[in-house]
């Protein structure tokens, strides 16, 4: 059985279903990501898997237990952890004391832990001390992700790194990704830069409309015109 | 990293200064009271109407005494204010009906008091008033957890809407004679024969006030450093970030919402006592949108600023009593320079 699998679901924000039908899996040690273009479903897909949007239908299989109906922190005590769109840090809080809050399901923050993303992102150590809405749009993209990575998560959830980053800093941003990969965490990644995530990812899934359309291995997708086609709507 | 030094060092010597203020104010300003300060302010308060026409409202001067009856108000204050800054400061829930609860706290105070019936010789007999604090601050959570419970889904300015409804609700209801037991408009005396003997000089009730501020003000600094306090600010910050951290923030928000009725009920006990009255006249909207405007004048989130500013806002009341309702114009003057030049409030954390 896959590490994570969507059987058919559907999901609503109150109205209509919104996620119609989604079945994907994700394997240990793998990144998959979902691409499509604006609305297309990805971030509700995310909030979804996290108990942010409740699931009208279908089930959600993570490591052999059904979290559909989990409340959200206790699929994050499962090890899941969602860094939210448009870097979801707390800003009057410092550098630091979003580390801190990060660790916050599993008690306390490990040394261990923070060595390693600072290793990662060498800025936010040099920033610990500064409130985080101070820093520029791609340091607080890393922080999100490094203040995801303290609970030492089984599965990390990524919606949208390169919004509003400047094109330098998505480099590194998707080199620490790699990094993070390989040091074992499997990844779901949700993006609009279909090029730069298709690069990255193992298997891509494109999503339209609140459905999955094709999938294939990364490499597959990138050659596949079709994928013009889902983000261009012809 | 200088600069950086130098703004947490000039932080920590504010936050110093606001504390030490608060707390020699606190303890040594019985000692300095009373005074009194005289307005000479002409006739420049009259009408408009009444000056074109050469005539005068004949009220040219006006003093002001201040006394141990405003300290004890601005200590309070303090309490009230502390519990708004836990939803406001430390939580983010606008609540613009908080007076409510502390009406709450004052009502159960002087039901109790006045309900056991004096003996033949109209003598007191219950005396154990700070047995009903308890009670009081219990009162005030559970309506406060009750209300929290069915509203605290609700975000931003929806949910200062329903607080403020609760709030004129609860006057409302208070001045029909709820229940029968709060005596309607009239409210409910506490006549020297029901209060108790402990109050009959203003300085115990003085320094009862002061400590529980103080106390309150360190229980707050507490609870701001604890694994609670940060999951309150994570939740205030961004709720989906804080649930994506695995904070519950429906329970988070339940929690710092009802532990506001704590100081609600609190103050509104001594309040009782202080006013030797329940009346829903005290119970008004404009006291709601008082202690909010002390959190937000002090800095939200902030205890030295919060008590430092309650403290300030209730003295500038009363010595700018003489000015009357003109006052409130300085207060929303002083308010929107506050939003202008420091948004933050005096010690809050700037950001965002």
């Amino acid at each position: 059985m896959a590490f994570l699998e969507f059987r058919g679901v559907c999901a609503t924000y109150g109205g209509p279903d919104v996620l119609h039908d989604l079945n994907f899996s994700v394997e240990r040690n793998e990144i998959v990501t979902l691409i499509g273009a604006n609305g297309a479903g990805k971030t509700t897909t995310l909030l979804a898997l996290s108990g942010l949007v409740r699931k009208s239908a279908g089930s959600i299989i993570f490591d052999g237990e059904d979290i559909t109906n989990l409340a959200p922190h206790k699929i994050v005590q499962r090890g899941i952890i969602h860094v939210p769109e448009g870097r979801g840090i707390f800003p009057r809080l410092t550098v630091m004391e979003n580390l801190t809050m990060g660790a916050y399901s599993v008690g306390k923050v490990s040394e261990e832990k923070l060595e390693a993303a600072f290793r990662l992102f060498p800025i936010l150590e040099e920033r610990k001390a500064q409130p985080g809405g101070t820093l520029s749009g791609g340091e607080q993209q890393m922080l999100a992700i490094a203040r995801g990575l303290m609970p030492d998560p089984k599965l990390l959830l990524l919606d949208e790194p390169s919004l509003g980053v400047a094109p330098m800093l998505v480099e590194k941003i998707f080199e620490a990704l790699r990094e993070i990969h390989a040091s074992g965490t499997p990844i779901l990644l949700v993006e609009q830069n279909a090029h730069k995530a298709l690069e990255l990812a193992d298997r891509g899934y494109v999503i339209e409309n609140g459905r999955l359309g094709i999938s294939g291995s990364g490499q597959e997708l990138l050659r596949d015109p079709r994928i013009m086609e889902a983000y261009l709507g012809i | 990293m200088t600069a950086e030094g130098g703004i947490v060092k000039r932080r920590k010597l504010g936050k110093a200064a606001a504390w030490l203020g608060v707390i020699l104010f606190l303890a040594w300003l019985p000692s300095f009271l009373p005074f009194s300060v005289e307005w000479n302010i002409g006739s420049w308060l009259d009408p408009i109407w009444l000056r074109l026409f050469g005539h005068s409202s004949g009220i040219e001067t006006y003093r002001i005494d201040i006394g141990l009856h405003h300290a004890t108000l601005a200590a309070l204050f303090v309490i009230m204010a502390m519990g708004l800054n836990l939803s406001i400061g430390f939580a983010g829930l606008l609540d613009l009906g908080f007076i409510a609860f502390v009406a709450i706290g004052a009502y159960i105070m002087a039901i109790e008091l006045t309900r056991v019936p004096l003996n033949s010789d109209s003598v007191r007999v219950f005396s154990a008033w700070w047995a009903v604090i308890p009670l009081c601050i219990f009162g005030a959570v559970l309506v406060r957890v009750a209300l929290g419970a069915t509203c605290l889904r609700l975000r931003g300015d929806y949910l200062a809407i329903v607080t403020l409804g609760f709030g004129e609700i609860t006057r409302v209801a208070l001045k029909n004679d709820l229940f029968g037991l709060t005596g309607g408009p009239d409210g409910i005396f506490l006549s020297p024969r029901v209060m108790p003997e402990f109050f009959s000089d203003p300085e115990p009730l003085y320094y009862l006030a002061a400590a529980l501020a103080l106390l309150s003000c360190f229980t707050l600094y507490r609870w701001k450093n604890s694994r609670a306090g940060r999951a309150w600010e994570a939740v205030r910050e961004d709720e989906v970030a804080a649930a994506a951290c695995g904070i519950n923030v429906f329970r988070a928000k339940i929690w710092a919402y009802g532990l506001g009725g704590v100081f609600a009920g609190l103050a509104g006990a001594l309040y009782a006592l202080h006013n030797t009255t329940a009346h829903p006249t005290d119970y008004d909207f404009i006291e709601s949108v008082k202690v909010v405007v002390m959190v937000v004048l002090g800095g939200m989130g902030s205890i030295a600023g919060v008590a430092f500013g309650s403290v300030v806002f209730i003295l500038l009341l009363e010595v700018l009593r003489g000015l009357a309702h003109y006052r409130m114009l300085i207060f929303g003057a002083t308010l929107v320079a506050l939003m202008v030049f420091r948004p933050q409030g005096l010690a809050g954390r700037a950001g965002k």
